[in-house]
């Protein structure tokens, strides 16, 4: 029924890659290459069992509907021992983390004040937690033995080498799935995706939070990390990280055209591309970092 | 106007996954509409009765369910909304159920839910489909004028309220659900609104989602409301829940959840309430049609030049 783990292109033995072995239950696949080991890991929803242990770590009782608990990206440095992960609870403890307050949706106005004696009456209490799981989650890394550190991550001004990126080199392993996603009981829809790309000269993962608020905004924030391998070992290997943030509200949108419309983002890729054609406007955040391995 | 001869054919059809003309469907949506005009707000069932929740275009999955549950019209059914969207077969989906609904009236219960309207419609896939499949919005057009007519709630053996959301601070008794002119498309204020929308959450008293929009009902509130009005529980859908259903405030209320594997990728099972003549509850739990699998395998990863 679920797909199984990434998919490998090219036999890579070929490039001095080796596969993995699959993991028991054929949903965690990976690859060894140039001193790293890239494991993605594909998972069913979670059952309620899983959510009640999240609820109670997180201490929320609102978790996205599609929550891919066990799924999640797994880069290790083995030279290092550094690891660049992703993972739906980490993403999920960067929202509790960084609460931002609730979106209004379009119809709010007009459904409080053709109510606004009830609430009154009944002393309707409000909820307020970000309803949208809007993270800024861009992965996590830790080094093994090590408790967890904040500084790994160091500003730079090398940027990702597109260029390579560009280039039609075989891709050995990929991968693409969902940590989360929401339909935001019927106001829009929210996930959160994760493609990956191993070639015989870089990898690359791109995290894409989205989000569509119907008649309200579209939100994208897109964290790509990079890395230019190294020799047989992993020694030279350079990893960067590139995070930025757009969001456009529908009147921002208006101002820029007159058939504006959220609702023709149907898609991830659509609103990533309307961000990329009027960029810069519309974007809140961007840095680019290294890795110190 | 067509004879249950015609209906029969149709429903054969569609039974096959197999679309209307256009004209069939504008003469089974006229048919639907007199028959559903006649229906109270709240449909008045007697047991043994089958009840379901969302089922949202996935339409071999109601084969399926037919199959677990008993196919109609020896089986009577409830279907609490949420017929189209989501599914790829939400034009073959929600015209078999009117089929049926025609031809067996007494043995067929549909009840509205918050995409059987056109808002919601238009950006969740319905229209999509319609235009798609027929090239036209007429087929569209004639199942949402079909809409503004389906009922509110349904109470079996007058015990059992069989209702797509939740409760309304505006009806404190099933008498007040009678009252509204749900002739309408789904509104934003209102009970009719609040029927379709809100949500039980543990808590007490009533919340107002973050969203700005929409009801949280807390146990008491259910308690309150069943004990009023004389109601063993409140059956409901709208929200998917992993194992097929779930009981809330101790037993008071249930969620019923019938498109399995939703959306082709949840991977979750549905159910249905089985009501007995004595009213004992049985859950018949089952999983997505092989057919409905193609659309996942469809979902192959393609290696991809991504930036």
């Amino acid at each position: 029924m679920m797909e199984r783990g990434g998919v490998f292109v090219t036999t890579p033995r070929s490039e001095g890659a080796e596969r993995m072995p699959e993991s028991d239950d054929g949903q965690e696949r990976g690859i060894r290459i140039k001193g790293w080991e890239i494991k993605s890991r594909h998972s069913s929803i979670a059952d309620s069992e899983t959510i009640d242990t999240y609820e109670a770590q997180l201490q929320t009782k609102h978790l996205p509907e599609l929550l891919f608990s066990s799924a999640g990206l797994d880069l290790k440095h083995v030279q290092s021992q550094v690891h660049v992960c992703f993972t739906a609870f980490e993403a999920l403890r960067s929202w509790k983390l960084h609460p931002l307050p609730p979106i209004q949706v379009r119809v709010s106005r007009d459904w409080q004040q053709s109510r606004i004696q009830d609430i009154q009456d009944l002393g309707v209490k409000p909820m307020d937690y970000d309803w949208t799981f809007t993270t800024p989650y861009a992965g996590h890394v830790f080094r093994e033995g090590y408790p967890p550190e904040e500084s790994v991550w160091r500003d730079t001004s090398l940027g990702i080498d597109r260029e390579l990126l560009m280039r039609r080199d075989p891709i050995l392993f990929y991968d693409e799935f969902d940590l989360f996603e929401s339909e935001l009981d019927d106001h829009g829809m929210c996930k959160l995706t994760l493609k990956m790309r191993v070639m015989p000269t870089c990898w690359y993962v791109l995290a894409r939070y989205w989000l569509r608020v119907d008649d309200v905004l579209v939100r994208c924030y897109d964290t790509r990390v990079f890395c230019a391998l190294g020799d047989e070992a992993g020694s030279g290997a350079r990893v960067i990280r590139e995070v930025k943030q757009c969001e456009a509200s529908l009147e921002a949108l208006s101002r820029m055209g007159p058939n504006a419309s959220i609702n023709a983002h149907s898609d991830p890729e659509k609103t990533a591309q309307f961000f990329e054609s009027i960029a810069p406007s519309g974007m809140g955040y961007f840095k680019v970092q290294e890795l110190q391995l | 106007m067509a004879g249950s001869s015609d209906l029969d054919a149709w429903i054969s059809r569609l039974r096959e996954c197999k679309l209307l003309t256009e004209a069939q469907v504008r003469t089974l949506c006229l048919r639907a509409i007199d028959v559903l005009v006649e229906e109270s707000n709240v449909q008045k069932i007697f047991p043994p009765v089958t009840i379901c929740g969302d089922i949202h275009g996935q339409f071999f999955d109601v084969l399926e369910l037919f199959k677990v549950g008993g196919d109609c019209p020896s089986t009577n059914y409830l279907f609490m909304g949420d017929f189209v969207d989501r599914g790829f077969y939400s034009v073959e989906t929600f015209l078999l159920l009117l089929a049926l609904k025609v031809r067996y009236p007494d043995r067929i219960f549909l009840i509205r839910g918050n995409h059987e309207s056109r808002q919601i419609t238009q950006v969740y896939g319905f229209y999509d489909e319609c235009l798609r499949k027929y090239g036209t919005l007429n087929v569209w057009r004639y199942c949402v004028e079909v809409f503004d007519y389906l009922s509110l709630a349904a109470l079996v053996d007058g015990v059992v309220l069989g209702v797509h959301g939740g409760l309304s601070p505006n009806v404190s008794t099933i008498d007040q659900v009678r009252l509204i002119d749900r002739k309408q498309e789904v509104p934003h204020e209102g009970p009719m609104c609040d029927l379709l929308w809100s949500d039980p959450e543990e808590m007490v008293g009533w919340g107002l989602s973050p969203r700005g929009a929409g009801y949280l009902f807390g146990s008491d509130i259910c308690k309150q409301f069943n004990y009023i009005n004389g109601l063993n529980f409140i059956a409901r859908a709208h929200q998917l829940v992993m194992e097929g259903y779930k009981w809330m405030f101790d037993q008071q209320l249930v969620t019923v959840w019938s498109a399995p594997n939703y959306c082709y990728r949840c991977g979750n099972v549905a159910s249905v309430l089985e009501l007995d003549e004595q009213l004992n509850c049985e859950f018949k739990v089952f999983k997505e049609a092989p057919h409905e699998l193609h659309h996942v395998t469809m979902r192959k990863i393609t290696p991809s030049y991504f930036l």
